[in-house]
């Protein structure tokens, strides 16, 4: 028969008890069973039945037994399955309210924590957010993105780095590449949207009339451009605008379609807008899609419907399912060399690649996979120190509650209730802390979008569905590898038994593992100290990087003038007049009209170069400018002279040459007065008068290529693309862009809307810093809140364990120890924490330097300055962290000390 | 048991044991002679049956049960009428009063012709 536990299962509830393990089912019911027949059976004698007939008469009353017994067990089962689900519930209600009761009974320590946990947490939640945006969420409304590769090309053995192709390629493969089932092109254009004062301009996707058809996306209204939009040569002057753009021009309004767009010189009719989140392939989307064969005069080629030699088209393509991406793209070079045999891809030394969209994700964004790794990892080790924080927190206030936890072992609560509790708790607190995390995400992501990202447009916040489930996924297990340390430590055994001896010096051990936890602490900010260092210490390099151009004081001005049918003579009468008037703007230095600028397009030409015993034919950049252009980049004339307004037409041709160009031809010989042909031999002697500095052609960190320039005025009519550039001086330069954006509006009647920006917020050139701004600030960020919460930790621990010594420094300063002395020995407590963790923190560092080294710019990755500052500032503030404690040590009055014992 | 005894509806034993734990806990055998009792030995119900219900209702948890000791000091199984339970059984009682006259009145109406 079954004992009464010897407490009242209310009371063991109360105190977290074991409510006793239960007797088999089996025994239960049968001994139910037979309680039952035995009152029955006695029942019955006592009325006067024999006992044979007493007994048969009370298993008939019963029922079959055998048969009744199975059942019951059966019934019994079913009902302790949905009983036991009840109690684990119930139980876990019952920890999470002690745990919520706790929490709230120690409101500084919950607030350290769930800050603590916001700010750990939070951070990872920011950066899942970033990179989910940036690179790993597919582009939405676009069927099976996985199966979608964009070709690439490079040389054979080397990177797959060019993207471009051109339009007869494009239909060479949709026709006739056997590897894929579709082939679709897209050129990124800026669209210049009516004239004169209301001009405006548009992100334009220029499309193959299969775009999206091969996306599979469809419009929410109107319809998507078609084939027969897009017949060769002129397509229909139709127009899909994007959701925002229906939204913030035309106020979501449904008639909107039907509608007309002057764009460039056409009337283009709205036919449909797409769905809200629509971006196309990329990240970020175009404002509207139209035909490439209706683009026509926008296009800066000309002709492109049958020049094959430049590159300039995006092609994407749908895998054909059972082709390997690498057959698809060796067919595909097949078809490209026999359509277009005369562009430069085309040669023996190219090879093709088929690239997943997934793969490239964020590479013109300047947000490689590497730097993205390391952010993740950085974002972690984040995590860690947040962990080992509260963890010592937690730590901290289980030694407190020493007494509580070590009544409730000696009421004989097990080990696994007791650290159940703890954990409750940890993760209770996490869950607060999870929460909090998303507010930090929200405002964080918010920041590091608008300060990082501002050039993508991103719908909604960054707290979305998938981040939460990441934050909650991060906030569990947070929440259990925090608490498990404490759980195991404070549920120790021993620990009662130490307590029960009344004895002080439990402190010791404990301290140890505490410490334990600030060394790691100290060592994880220590290397994202370091990070932030060697990145901070590259963007001071690339800052001084001589790019031939000052990116932060040049303003690029372009105006579309072909788009409107403007002749190329009325194109530079403009541009002259848009010059005259940009040059009288205030804080403008000085101005130049150019071909093409830095970062922009590129032109090249061949030019013969007549030497002693032979005729050199040779490839050059080209471009054509106005005098003052070096002067408003900012490049330096390394010899000769600059152009002036008297090398005319009626003056003797002549040029500049970059430093690249005269070392290669010339070597250490002044190339001045050299003549150079261009073209054929048959052409004039061009006499070169200058050299200049290399300036940056399309990226921030390639290798320098020969550059001829040419007066503007001996080459009218050459290349017909105008830019227009600035230099300001004085003043914030980002306050002149729109003066000039208005000179240059104001040149002529009824002119297209002028793009003017500054050239440091080019794509280009931000895709090319971001990587080190991202390093620099998300490292430097990230490093100073690890270095407050590592101070908070020492701080915590270091008068934690002067209290528990309070005795000791009474009997200390009793005996006529020097209150220096005294101060001395907290200082130390800190000082060998901050030492040991800065020691093991620079192992680290030099180990992880080889992950962080390619992706810095002229910095050595295992920088002994950068270490050696980041460890000073380190011990520094761990020696800071210990004054207060010290302060209280030694003002320890020795009387009041030894009578608290 | 008398052959005239009357079987119980389906369900209806479940009322009763609920109704039986009604002024006090009870083991299982209490409950039998409860129901006898106060059913004037009338019903038919097998004793197993009853341990299924009480079984079901444990599991529906509308009572609860602990081991205790009788007065003969013996161990027995008590259940006893939970705050659940015994919201069920008023429902249960008014739905079935209701019910009971309702057929009642039907069956009894005088036989007239319309």
């Amino acid at each position: 028969m079954a004992q009464r536990e010897s407490l009242p299962a209310r009371v063991r509830r109360a105190f977290r008890l074991d409510l006793g393990r239960r007797r088999s089912r089996e025994a239960e019911v049968d001994d139910e069973i037979r309680f039952h027949l035995e009152q029955r059976i006695e029942e019955l004698a006592a009325a006067g039945w024999t006992r044979e007939r007493a007994e048969a008469e009370a298993l008939a009353r019963f029922g079959p037994l055998q048969e009744s017994r199975t059942q019951l067990l059966e019934s019994a089962r079913a009902r302790d399955e949905v009983l036991t689900m009840f109690d684990r519930f119930e139980t876990l209600l019952q920890d999470v309210r002690f745990a919520a009761r706790q929490i709230t009974r120690a409101p500084g320590l919950t607030l350290a924590v769930v800050l603590t946990f916001a700010l750990g947490i939070g951070a990872n939640a920011t950066m899942f957010g970033v990179i989910d945006r940036l690179l790993l969420r597919p582009p939405r409304y676009v069927v099976h993105p996985e199966t979608i590769v964009q070709i690439a090309y490079g040389t054979a053995g080397k990177d797959l780095s060019q993207y471009t192709v051109n339009y007869p390629l494009f239909r060479a493969l949709r026709d006739r590449a056997q590897g894929f089932t579709d082939v679709t092109a897209s050129y990124a254009l800026q669209l210049p949207i009516g004239r004169g004062e209301s001009a405006q301009s548009a992100n334009g996707l220029a499309i193959t009339g299969n775009y999206f058809a091969l996306l599979g996306a469809k419009a929410m209204l109107g319809r998507v451009i078609r084939s027969d939009d897009c017949l060769e040569p002129v397509g229909n002057a139709v127009v899909v605008v994007s959701h925002d753009y229906w939204e913030t021009h035309f106020a979501g309004d449904a008639r909107a379609i039907g509608k007309t767009v002057d764009i460039g010189n056409r009337k283009f009719t709205i036919v449909g807008v797409t769905p809200p989140g629509f971006v196309g392939l990329g990240i970020d989307g175009p404002d509207m899609w139209l035909p490439m064969t209706a683009a026509g005069s926008m296009l800066d080629v000309r002709s492109y419907l049958t020049a094959g030699a430049g590159s300039w088209l995006v092609v994407h393509a749908r895998e054909r399912v059972g082709v390997p991406p690498e057959r698809a793209a060796e067919d595909a070079m097949r078809v490209a060399r026999d359509a277009v045999p005369q562009a430069w891809f085309t040669g023996k030394s190219w090879r093709f690649g088929a690239v997943p969209i997934m793969a490239l994700r964020g590479s013109g964004q300047g947000v490689s996979s590497a730097v993205t790794k390391l952010l993740g990892a950085m974002s972690i080790v984040v995590l860690l120190i947040a962990c080992a924080n509260v963890a010592n927190l937690l730590l901290a206030r289980g030694l407190r509650r020493r007494q509580e936890i070590a009544v409730r072992l000696a009421l004989g609560v097990t080990r696994e209730r007791l650290m159940a509790h703890l954990l409750t708790e940890s993760v209770l607190l996490a869950l607060l802390g999870g929460l909090a995390a998303m507010l930090v995400a929200y405002w964080g992501g918010g920041i590091v979008m608008r300060t990082l990202f501002n050039d993508l447009s991103f719908h909604g916040s960054l707290v979305d569905l998938r981040v939460m489930t990441f934050t909650a996924v991060v906030t569990i297990v947070t929440g259990l590898l925090t608490g498990v340390l404490p759980a195991l430590e404070v549920s120790r055994p021993e620990l009662s038994s130490a307590l029960k001896a009344g004895s002080q010096d439990v402190g010791g051990q404990r301290s140890r593992t505490r410490a334990t936890l600030l060394v790691v602490q100290t060592a994880l900010s220590l290397v994202l100290l370091f990070g932030a260092g060697l990145f901070v210490r590259s963007l001071a390099r690339l800052g001084t990087m001589r790019l031939g151009v000052d990116v932060d004081k040049v303003i690029v001005g372009s105006m579309n003038l072909p788009a409107v049918g403007r002749s190329s003579r009325e194109l530079d009468q403009i541009f002259q007049r848009a010059l005259e008037r940009v040059a009288q703007v205030p804080g403008v230095a000085a101005a130049a009209v150019a071909a093409t600028v830095p970062f922009g397009q590129s032109f090249g030409a061949s030019i013969t170069l007549p030497r002693r015993d032979s005729l050199v034919h040779a490839d050059a950049m080209l471009n054509i400018v106005t005098p003052d252009y070096f002067k408003t980049l900012g490049a330096h004339l390394l010899s000769g002279r600059d152009f002036t307004s008297h090398d005319d037409e009626g003056a003797p041709p002549v040029m500049i040459v970059n430093e690249m160009f005269a070392t290669r031809y010339w070597g250490s010989r002044s190339p001045i007065g050299e003549c150079v042909r261009g073209g054929n031999d048959s052409l004039p002697c061009v006499e070169i008068v200058g050299v200049v500095e290399n300036v940056r052609r399309q990226s921030i960190f390639e290798d320098s290529s020969g550059f001829i320039y040419l007066p503007m005025a001996q080459r009218r009519g050459s290349l017909t693309s105008r830019q227009l550039i600035a230099r300001v001086d004085r003043g914030n330069p980002a306050a002149v862009v729109e003066s000039v954006r208005l000179a240059m509006q104001t040149a002529a009647p009824q002119l297209p809307y002028a793009g003017v920006e500054l050239m440091a917020n080019d794509p280009t050139v931000r895709a090319g810093l971001r990587p080190f701004r991202l390093g620099a600030s998300m490292f430097g960020a990230f490093g100073i809140l690890a270095i407050a919460l590592a101070a908070v930790g020492i701080y915590g621990v270091v008068s934690y364990n002067v209290g528990q010594r309070t005795r000791e420094m009474g009997v200390r300063i009793a005996l006529g120890a020097q209150r220096a002395n005294v101060a001395g020995l907290v200082l130390r407590e800190g000082l060998v924490v901050g030492a040991i963790g800065t020691m093991i923190g620079a192992g680290i560092a030099m180990l992880g330097a080889k992950f962080v080294g390619p992706l810095l710019y002229d910095e050595a990755p295992r920088d002994p300055v950068v270490l050696l500052t980041v460890a000073a500032i380190l011990i520094a503030t761990a020696c800071v962290a210990c004054l207060v404690p010290a302060w209280r040590a030694v003002k320890t009055d020795p009387i009041t000390a030894l009578r608290s014992e | 048991m008398p052959d005239f005894a009357l079987p119980v509806l389906r369900g209806t034993l479940d009322v009763l044991v609920l109704r039986a734990l009604l002024a006090r806990p009870m083991h299982g055998y209490e409950i039998t002679s409860w129901l006898d009792r106060h059913g004037g030995g009338n019903l038919a119900v097998l004793d197993s049956a009853l341990y299924q219900a009480l079984y079901r209702l444990e599991k529906q948890r509308h009572i609860a049960a602990e081991w205790g000791t009788t007065d003969n000091k013996r161990q027995a199984r008590y259940y006893r009428l939970t705050t659940k339970g015994r919201a069920y059984l008023r429902a249960e009682t008014a739905s079935w009063l209701r019910y009971a006259s309702t057929v009642t009145a039907i069956l009894t109406a005088p036989v007239t012709a319309t």
